[in-house]
Formats: C-alpha cells, sequence, structure tokens
C-alpha cells in the first residue's frame, strides 16, 4: 500500500484497502485512476481483391456491391455443370492488446444471374461453413448456417438482398449477413489471431447462376482499427474439397494474385 | 416482540458473511440474502476487491433493495486493479418490513464480469428465541 493518501495516477500505484474518504479526495485531486472501458468489437471489413473496373474500398465501410467492382468472368450455380461452391482460407495477424478475438460475420460473391431472377420475390437457398485450418476435408466445422433463403432485390449491400440481375449490373457483389444462431444456423463462432480457418459458400437450388469474379488478388491485406490497432488478413487457395454434398465441389478463389473466384471482401467484427 | 426487531432484547445473534463475484455487466445481483421476519441484519462491512492482475480498472455499484425499489450507496465508484474498497465506515441495519412482507438486501453490480469480488460481513440479529 503507499504511503501516502491518495494513489498517484500516472503510476497505477492504488494498491490497496481504500476508505470512501480517501477515494473521495483522490478524485477532487485527480488522482483516482480512471474508469476501463472495455473494448468493444465494431464491423470491419476487409478486401480480398482490389476490384476489376472501380476499386473496392474496406475497413469500416465497403463499397462492395457498387456497380462496376466486379467482372463477368465465370457464373456458378447449383448444377452439376457448374461450380456450386467456392471457399477461401483466412488469418489474421493482429498488432495491439485490446481485441481479444474476432467474428467473421459477412461473406461476399458475385451477383446473382439467370433463370431465377424472376421476381423480387424470388429466395435464393445458400449455406455457408466456417471451418478449423485450411480446407474442407478433415477440418473441423466450427460454423454451420444451415439452409438460408435471401429474398431478391437491388440492394446488394449489408446482406439486405440476394442481388438480382433484374436491376441490372451483372458486374455487382452483394454481401451476405451469416445468420447467428438463427433458424438453424450455429452461433458465429468466436476466432483466434495467427490461426488459420477457412469459409465455404454453396448454392442449395437449381435454375439460376450466379457470377463470379477475377480476383487481381492481395495479400496481406491490412486496415487500422479505431484503437490504433492493425489487423493484417491474409488468405489461402483451398486445395482439399470433401465435406459433404455440396461442399465436396472445387472451385477456384484464389489467395494470390491475379487468380479469380468468390469473397472479394469478408466482414468481421473486431 | 418481532417486526421491528429490539435489540436490546437479543435472543440470538448469528455472524453471516457472503462473497460474491459477479458475472454480468452492471447487473445487480444480491451479494447478501434478504433479511427474513423477526430479524435485522447489521452489515459491519461491506469490501471491494478489484482482482485483476492486468491494469483494468473496474467501476462498482452497491445498493439496497427493497420490494423493488434500488437505491444506491455507491454508484460507479472506480476500483483499481489489485486495490481493495472499504464501502462502510460505520455499521450499516437492514430490516424486514411486516406491512410490506418483505425485507431488504444489499445487491451489487460490476462494470466488467468477473473483474470484482464483494464481500459482505454482517449480524443476524432476532429478538425471537
Amino acid at each position: 500500500m503507499p504511503n501516502y493518501r491518495i494513489p498517484n495516477n500516472a503510476n497505477n500505484d492504488a494498491n490497496g484497502m481504500w476508505k470512501m474518504n480517501a477515494v473521495q479526495r483522490a478524485r477532487q485531486g485527480s488522482e483516482w485512476p480512471n474508469a476501463h472501458i472495455p473494448y468493444t468489437p465494431s464491423q470491419y471489413y476487409i478486401r480480398t481483391c482490389n476490384g476489376y473496373t472501380s476499386t473496392i474500398t474496406d475497413g469500416t465501410n465497403t463499397n462492395c456491391g457498387t456497380s462496376g467492382n466486379g467482372t463477368y468472368q465465370g457464373s456458378w450455380n447449383y448444377s452439376s455443370s457448374w461450380n456450386n461452391c467456392d471457399a477461401i482460407g483466412f488469418s489474421h495477424q493482429y498488432t495491439g492488446s485490446n481485441a481479444a478475438n474476432y467474428k467473421l460475420n459477412k461473406i461476399s460473391i458475385g451477383s446473382g444471374i439467370g433463370a431465377w431472377t424472376g421476381n423480387f420475390g424470388t429466395y435464393i437457398s445458400w449455406r455457408a461453413k466456417i471451418y478449423a485450418g485450411f480446407g474442407t476435408a478433415t477440418n473441423t466445422i466450427v460454423y454451420d448456417s444451415g439452409t438460408v433463403s435471401t429474398i431478391q432485390g437491388c440492394n446488394c449491400i449489408m446482406g439486405l438482398n440476394f442481388y438480382s440481375s433484374i436491376c441490372g449490373g451483372y458486374d455487382n457483389f452483394m454481401m451476405l449477413a451469416l445468420p447467428d444462431a438463427t433458424g438453424s444456423a450455429d452461433p458465429l463462432p468466436t476466432l483466434s489471431w495467427n490461426t488459420g480457418y477457412t469459409v465455404a459458400f454453396a448454392y442449395l437450388m437449381m435454375n439460376g447462376q450466379g457470377r463470379s469474379q477475377q480476383s487481381q488478388g492481395i495479400n496481406n491485406r491490412a486496415i487500422t482499427l479505431n484503437d490504433g490497432s492493425t489487423v493484417t488478413q491474409n488468405h489461402f487457395n483451398v486445395g482439399s474439397y470433401s465435406d459433404n454434398s455440396p461442399f465436396g465441389s472445387w472451385n477456384g478463389t484464389s489467395g494470390g494474385s491475379g487468380g479469380s473466384g468468390q469473397f472479394p471482401v469478408l466482414g468481421y467484427m473486431m | 416482540m418481532a417486526n421491528p426487531v429490539n435489540v436490546v432484547n437479543v435472543a440470538k445473534l448469528f455472524g453471516k458473511n457472503k462473497t460474491t463475484r459477479p458475472s454480468g455487466t452492471n447487473a445487480l445481483v444480491d451479494i447478501m440474502p434478504e433479511v427474513l421476519s423477526n430479524y435485522v441484519h447489521k452489515v459491519n462491512q461491506i469490501i471491494v476487491t478489484n482482482n485483476e492482475t492486468s491494469t483494468n480498472n473496474c467501476d462498482v455499484r452497491i445498493a439496497i433493495e427493497f420490494n423493488g425499489t434500488v437505491r444506491y450507496l455507491a454508484y460507479d465508484i472506480t476500483i483499481p486493479y489489485r486495490a481493495s474498497l472499504s464501502l462502510l465506515d460505520t455499521p450499516l441495519y437492514l430490516s424486514y418490513d411486516s406491512s410490506a412482507g418483505v425485507g431488504e438486501k444489499l445487491q451489487g453490480a460490476v462494470q466488467t464480469p468477473n473483474e470484482i469480488d464483494i464481500v459482505v460481513s454482517w449480524e443476524e440479529i432476532s429478538d425471537v428465541a
């Protein structure tokens, strides 16, 4: 216990037993330590590619969904002749002390096109999983969205709609919110820094197509959080697909430069 | 006698103690039981300790709850990490209200879960043998 009446705030040496009067005097003298404000996670976005004809932005917001930042390259749907599943591996490096962990809560994919765009009342079924480590072969499933039905619409940002080509602009991306313990979905898992994970998306319905994109991929993408700490996202190719259908197929999201596929932006609470 | 208890004619006196580590965020929890009929509680000591070994200071609230109404003895007092606060300089009496059919009790809340330990020491006094 310090040998003076009030603690020295600068030295954090308030250890000891105190009476209310001492606390009051210390407060009046601006020497009582300030309250600790627990770290509160916020929404952030980190891109895996630069965008094609227009640049994708990330950080506290993203323009993923803005017309023109994807390409027409490739298509996919729930069909034996098309890829209906895609996955990407990721891990995060963190430089700071406040955020103990993070959650992946949003994924982006190319816009829907083709036959399922008959009207805005049409729901598109999909499913997403998160695996520990890189790959879907023998890895532990830490999250399963179950079957999700998302209605078509023109607002392709922030998970409001499944973006439809009825609105025009096949080269848009859309951001899908992963359900958090709603319906048959698992709770979003708490993820650890410097640890590899894989997120996979699959269409669960036929009669439609979704665009992929040419990623012009980047790696080691770093963003700065509000408290000044830095998160660097590394992403990786996934070469092993052998989970149950529809997650047993293969597709080509690339963690390297110049690749193509899905997941141009990933959204996190961190 | 009975309610209120006549402390001149004490028939029973039990020394009691309760320790609590609140696990919610700013959510009041009981840190001592409600006073029962024919009893009065003489609270001798309330010690609040920040058990963190890191540098996390933490705010604490201590209140008297009676029949759903909460009145605070202390509100958002910052407890520095590894420090303790002796909240009472003199004893505090909590009683039972026979007209309402309920007694008073102490409650506590903390800013950050599991960072604060609250120790309450009291005497349960009754004049009914």
